[in-house]
């Protein structure tokens, strides 16, 4: 274990007794005496992430986190710790707010404060970090109004569902001095799927040179990798009530009306292109990141986009066969569906002098003997609190998350078009086709619209 | 509409396909060809259009705009300006005028009729860049009440605006919108009315001093923004400096910026801007800082922290010098994380410093350890060596990182001779040291050496890195002694799994830890799905305590057939919690993922107790698991039940295997499980599994269906046989059930055909049906005769005792050949067979 990771994964088990109150409210009371809750001693709450400076509870940073439905609700997600604090929640959804507030005082002893519109929490003063836990048709509005609001960003994955939203979050970002983190991670720890190792080794192992250039990634069942096609959308919904607890105009923000179904919401938003793109936007960034990272091509992007799929309903997110990437130098990457995978021993990393499949199985010989000589991939900074407190970026900003969210972007609006789509990385455009550009910025309702100019 | 409908009609009627039955898919596509074939698009739009004004439902002519939207052009604009009027439509149409050339025009007076909702005019405003509606948008924003048009109209003025009134009015209600207007202005040109407007927001909240810094950046001529620059360093705010910082690189360049930051000022501003600076140093690689970095080594914790990074990042034979040095004094942390990733070769500059000694011994270990700096190994081989219990321990922690094969000889004498309590960190060593070569070589050099030691037992676990087949032998051979069972655990072998399974059943002491181990192979080596149900099954039953059961069923999960849902099922009811949720998880996750047919009443049953536990679990991820489960429960077609022919009611026949249960059967009732009305064959891997009848049978009409799932399936069906036998032989006969059409069955005999009285009687060759189709079957006996048909062929009608009298075409005896009576029963082994609608018409004892 690197000494980074030891600082980083250092945990004090010290039970967060203070009480969820702003920190103006705070100081307040510091200066009258201490009454009901304790401040923890110096020691305690020192030596950690290397800086061994202390972290006053008035230095504890805060969260809030926007949609508590699904991802966002998660105990990972709900948790407090010495450095950051949740204090507020919001979901358009009654329901889902008031199982947030039980789950936030049976499980984690704190008194959130629950919003139901999103403005209200990016605005609360008391409020550092917002977490953005809302499908995706919602990221980009949120993460500017989060910018321009001077809070810091923690974003879930897609990092936003048309291209052109996610070159205003770069702007934003830019211009307001925005920490920024996307939450996808394997470019930097955990065991990628099937590869059985971290990105890692095979980060060294490309940039050794030994497999050569340019290089074909094949993201398919057969590497390890699965298109979660459950993500398909129905083509027969009628419509239905709309439950009391849902604010469904609310939850549908900038999305186009189509009448209320549960299948649209909630657990099953995924399959619908007015919110997502199925499978590919689900676990697109996840898998596609780490390669955008291991073929140096942070500042890149594909040159064309091929599909091979059945012609698209043009609500419902149907499936795939393959979605294939070229850059500009040749290397590829390869999406294969469900059920359409590649038989035989297919390799995960395949270059005119070596190939690599899941499990790391390698045709280089000595490969590990190889890879251990090199030196670790310059340091990157992965704690996303010390990126807050120092103001670093983080290993995985806006900008790098941008450029993986547009590979999946430029796929879906492929598929949406059923046809292949040449991109320009300069001027980040499609080339010669009107429609595909009309999808890089699409409609939306007000007053949603005006908050992401 | 109507065209639209006329169309699909066509289309439906010529040739049914896929697109014709989703007509929106059907209407997409065909949107799209237009898109990219300018030829069609006026057809196609005019398609829309009569659409639109036909829709009734406005969500419906929404999307059918959305449509239009992709293929319109600036003679569409007129149109579009009219749908922009429809509040259903106009979200859509707005954003289609503003994309459009020469709608300038006409979004004016749209703004200026104020023909739809204002926030919605004011998006579409801004997205077009539309200037001229400045004077009616301000006043929107002046007069409302509206919140939301309020912000609405505050963003357009920012992107569209350019007069006093407009800045004046941002500049009070909406800092971020006037930073926007500014930054318009700026890149018209108007620098420096720009940077005297946007100077006095420096005073404003800290989101907006950073954005209005970075804007007065571009502003400012080169000498002023140097002057911003360096004023920044010295305030307070961190988020304020560092954006300074990184706009002021865009702005100035890295070089102007290290120019200002870097000189001599930099020693007197505190220490958080210090570290501020230092860091954008490492980040931008400067190299010219050397001696600027040296200095804040000495400073404050967090500055000599950041100055370790960066002197990482930016490389160099003076940095790597400088911080292998800090490596002994107060940022020796810094300093390692900065050397475990420093660019380059740094193994002559480690060497050096480990044969001086000059530095901490233990980091530079260390480091050599995980940068496998293998020419340190000598001096730390020495350090090993020493009788310092202190330093010994610091150099063998770091031992195996440096180790290669030509420290392996010097290893194998110290692991050999070493104290009891020094073996393990020398094996790790050893086994390190041999790590990098081909498997069978370090086997090769491991047996070698076992002859030559006192305590070739330390040797076991190298042998078990290697992982060969040879080295199971060796270590099973071994295997009384615990470093040989330590080492077979650990070997990454499937050879292992049997002699581990062995030591299961024989040692109770060792029992945990060989089951864990087993069933870890079996998940990942053992490829065929029945083999590996079969060796989960085995390892359930060693399983010597609960933690052991739940890590098998979670193995188990992951075996998507319908035995291992049967299997898993079992545990639904344990007395221990953590079972039954293994147990829950697995039955779930099986039940999702697939592709083979279980039984609706175990669907129910099983998943029924599944959902229990998970709705008690209360976790964010069981509910997912409950929703799972209700839409797996909700999508069951219910089972056929076959039913009797009205004839065959009116002869008398009688059910015996209607799909709902085998309560007139018994013998192998694992091998055989009804599974939503069929039967489904699963016997165990090279065991013979009969199926009797309750009752016994002289004379009989038995028909069924049958289907084969697989290619090569084999069974039969045994007539007047009793229980417990081959049915071929000590029965009357079998009546041969198989896939002859299988390529393994090439060379087949002809007694041996589908439908043959086996050996005694060859039937007809058949060609059978494809795999996954279903055929009928009746076989008669009366008497002596037996007749064989299928799918309405007779292949066999013949007489057995006249068949045999003069020998049976197999040369064998068939002693049951003349039974009285018997049972009825299917016989055979392997997967991959289904039956159905089994009934008997009993004829009696006469004859």
């Amino acid at each position: 274990m690197k000494s980074e990771d030891k600082f980083v994964n250092c945990k004090v088990n010290v039970k967060s007794i203070i009480m969820a109150e702003s920190r103006r409210d705070f100081l307040k009371k510091a200066g009258l005496g201490i009454a009901g809750f304790t401040i923890l001693p110096r020691n305690v709450l020192g030596a950690m992430n290397g800086n061994k400076s202390f972290t006053a509870p008035s230095d504890q940073m805060t969260r809030g986190i926007i949609g508590v439905g699904g991802i966002g609700k998660s105990g990972l997600h709900f948790a407090s710790d010495e450095r950051c604090r949740l204090v507020a929640i919001c979901d358009v959804d009654q329901k889902h707010l008031e199982s947030g507030l039980e789950k936030g005082r049976k499980q984690f002893n704190t008194e959130l404060q629950a919003y139901h519109d999103f403005r209200d929490l990016i605005h609360d003063p008391n409020v550092d970090i917002v977490h953005i836990a809302t499908p995706s048709h919602w990221h980009g509005i949120m993460a500017v109004e989060a910018a321009r609001a001077g809070k810091d960003i923690f974003c879930e994955k897609p990092m936003t569902r048309t291209i052109g939203e996610g070159q205003k979050v770069v702007e934003a970002c830019r211009k307001y001095g925005t920490i920024f983190r996307l939450d996808t991670w394997f470019r930097f720890k955990d065991t990628f799927y099937g590869l059985g190792t971290t990105v890692e080794p095979l980060k060294k192992l490309v940039d050794s040179g030994l497999l050569g250039w340019p290089l074909t990634v094949r993201i398919s069942g057969a590497t390890g990798f699965a298109w979660k096609f459950f993500w398909t959308g129905r083509e027969d919904l009628t419509p239905q009530p709309v439950p009391a607890e849902l604010d469904y105009d609310l939850w549908l923000g900038p999305a186009p009306y189509k009448p209320y179904h549960p299948h649209r919401v909630h657990s099953t938003f995924r399959g619908y292109w007015d919110y997502e793109s199925g499978g590919l936007g689900d676990m697109g960034q996840h898998y596609i990141d780490p390669v955008q990272y291991l073929l140096g091509k942070d500042d890149d992007f594909p040159v064309k986009v091929e599909v091979d799929a059945p012609a698209q309903h043009p609500d419902a997110v149907g499936t795939w066969r393959s979605i294939t990437y070229t850059y500009a130098d040749g290397c590829k990457i390869i999406l294969e569906g469900e059920g359409y995978e590649s038989t035989g021993k297919v390799p995960y990393i395949e270059g005119p002098k070596g190939k690599v499949y899941k499990g790391f199985e390698c045709t280089i010989p000595n490969v590990m003997e190889v890879i251990n000589e090199l030196p670790d991939p310059a340091p990157r900074h992965t704690d996303f609190l010390s990126c807050v407190q120092n103001r670093q970026h983080f290993a995985l900003d806006e900008i790098i998350g941008y450029h993986s969210a547009t590979i999946v972007n430029i796929g879906a609006c492929a598929l949406r078009l059923g046809r292949t789509l040449n991109f320009d990385p300069a001027t980040q455009r499609f080339i010669d086709d009107d429609a595909a550009n009309l999808l890089i910025n699409q409609p939306m309702r007000a007053p949603w619209a005006s908050m992401i100019l | 509409m109507k065209k639209i409908l006329s169309i699909l009609l066509t289309l439906v009627l010529a040739a049914v396909t896929a697109l014709a039955q989703h007509p929106l898919t059907e209407l997409a596509a065909r949107v799209n060809e237009a898109s990219a074939q300018p030829e069609k698009s006026a057809a196609m739009k005019a398609e829309l259009k009569q659409a639109i004004s036909e829709a009734q439902d406005p969500s419906y002519a929404n999307f059918l705009v959305s449509q239009f939207r992709l293929l319109a052009g600036e003679e569409d604009i007129p149109q579009l300006a009219e749908y922009a009027q429809n509040p259903a439509l106009a979200a859509t149409a707005l954003d289609a005028l503003a994309q459009l050339e020469g709608s300038e025009e006409a979004l004016l007076a749209l703004v200026q009729g104020e023909k739809a909702d204002r926030a919605q005019l004011c998006a579409a405003v801004a997205a077009k860049g539309l200037f001229a509606a400045e004077p009616t948008v301000l006043e929107w924003a002046m007069n409302t009440d509206d919140a939301a048009v309020k912000a609405a109209a505050s963003a357009a003025l920012g992107r569209i605006g350019s007069s006093a009134e407009t800045a004046n009015f941002l500049k009070d209600n909406s800092p971020e919108d006037y930073i926007n207007l500014l930054a318009g202005w700026l890149e018209e040109g108007d620098a420096e009315v720009v940077a005297k407007n946007v100077r006095p927001l420096l005073k404003g909240s800290d989101h907006i001093r950073t954005a209005a810094a970075g804007l007065l950046m571009q502003a400012l001529p080169e000498k002023k923004a140097e002057k911003l620059l360096k004023a920044a360093m010295t305030d307070d705010n961190r988020a304020y400096r560092n954006a300074v910082l990184t706009e002021a690189d865009a702005a100035l360049g890295t070089e102007a910026v290290v120019a200002v930051v870097a000189d001599k000022s930099f020693q007197k501003l505190s220490d958080p801007a210090k570290a501020d600076i230092v860091r954008y140093l490492g980040n931008h690689k400067v190299g010219t800082q050397s001696e600027l970095l040296a200095t804040c080594l000495e400073g404050d914790e967090e500055t000599a922290a950041a100055a370790c990074e960066a002197m990482g990042k930016i490389g160099g034979e003076y940095f790597l010098s400088r911080l292998i040095g800090e490596l002994g004094g107060s940022n020796a942390d810094a300093a390692m994380r900065a050397l475990l990733s420093f660019p380059g070769d740094i193994s002559e500059a480690v060497t050096e410093a480990a044969e001086k000694g000059t530095t901490s011994m233990s980091r530079l270990f260390t480091l050599a350890s995980t940068r496998h700096i293998t020419e340190v190994a000598p001096v730390a081989l020495r350090y090993a060596d020493s009788h310092d219990v202190d330093t010994h321990a610091m150099a063998m922690r770091s031992l195996s990182g440096m180790v290669g094969p030509e420290q392996t000889a010097a290893l194998t004498s110290r692991l050999d001779q070493a104290a009891p309590a020094d073996v393990p960190a020398w094996q790790e060593a050893f086994a390190a040291s041999l790590s990098t070569l081909p498997a069978s070589e370090q086997f090769d050099k491991v047996v070698d050496i076992l002859h030559d030691v006192r305590h070739p037992e330390r040797f076991y676990a190298a042998l078990a890195q290697s992982g060969t087949d040879d080295a199971v032998k060796v270590l099973s051979e071994a295997i009384e002694t615990d470093e040989a069972f330590d080492a077979l655990l650990k070997i990454e072998n499937y050879k292992a799994a049997k002699p581990l399974l062995e030591q299961a059943k024989a040692v109770p002491a060792r029992c945990e830890k060989a089951v864990s181990r087993y069933t870890e192979l079996v998940q990942a080596y053992e490829s065929d799905p029945v083999r590996k149900r079969i060796g989960y099954a085995k390892a359930l039953e060693l399983a010597p305590n609960a933690a052991v059961t739940q890590k098998i069923l979670l193995a188990l999960s992951y075996l998507p057939t319908m035995k291992a849902f049967q299997l898993a099922g079992r545990y639904l009811d344990d007395p221990e919690l953590g079972t039954r949720a293994q147990a829950a998880n697995a039955v779930r996750r099986i039940a999702s993922k697939t592709t083979e047919e279980i039984d609706n009443k175990d669907l129910q049953t099983l998943l029924g107790k599944a959902r229990v536990l998970f709705s008690d679990g209360g976790g964010a991820d069981d509910g997912y698991a409950v929703d799972e489960i209700d839409k797996i429960l909700s999508e069951l077609k219910p089972a056929p039940v076959s039913q009797l022919t009205d004839e065959e009611k009116a002869q008398g026949f009688e059910m015996l295997f209607d799909g709902s249960g085998l309560d007139k059967w018994h013998g192998d009732l694992e091998g055989y499980t009804p599974v939503n009305g069929t039967l489904y064959v699963s016997a165990g891997y090279g065991s013979t599994g009969n199926l009797y009848t309750n009752k016994e049978y002289r004379n009989f009409v038995y028909r069924f269906e049958f289907c084969f799932l697989a290619p090569g399936v084999n069974n039969g069906v045994g007539v007047r046989t009793p229980e417990g036998v081959d049915a071929a032989y000590k029965g009357m006969c079998e009546v041969q059930i198989l896939d002859h059409d299988a390529p393994q069955y090439a060379n087949l005999r002809e007694y041996q055909v589908h439908g043959s009285v086996y050996g005694v009687i060859p039937a007809k060759r058949i060609v059978h049906k494809p795999l996954g189709e279903w055929s009928t079957e009746e076989i008669r006996v009366e008497g002596d005769h037996i007749t064989v048909t299928v799918n309405g062929e007779v292949i066999v009608d013949g007489d057995v005792r006249k068949a045999a009298a003069k020998g049976t075409v197999d040369g064998r005896e068939h002693p049951g050949l003349t039974n009285k009576k018997g049972f009825i029963s299917f016989c055979g082994h392997g997967e991959g067979l289904k039956i159905r609608n089994v009934r008997i018409l009993d004829l009696g004892d006469k004859k």
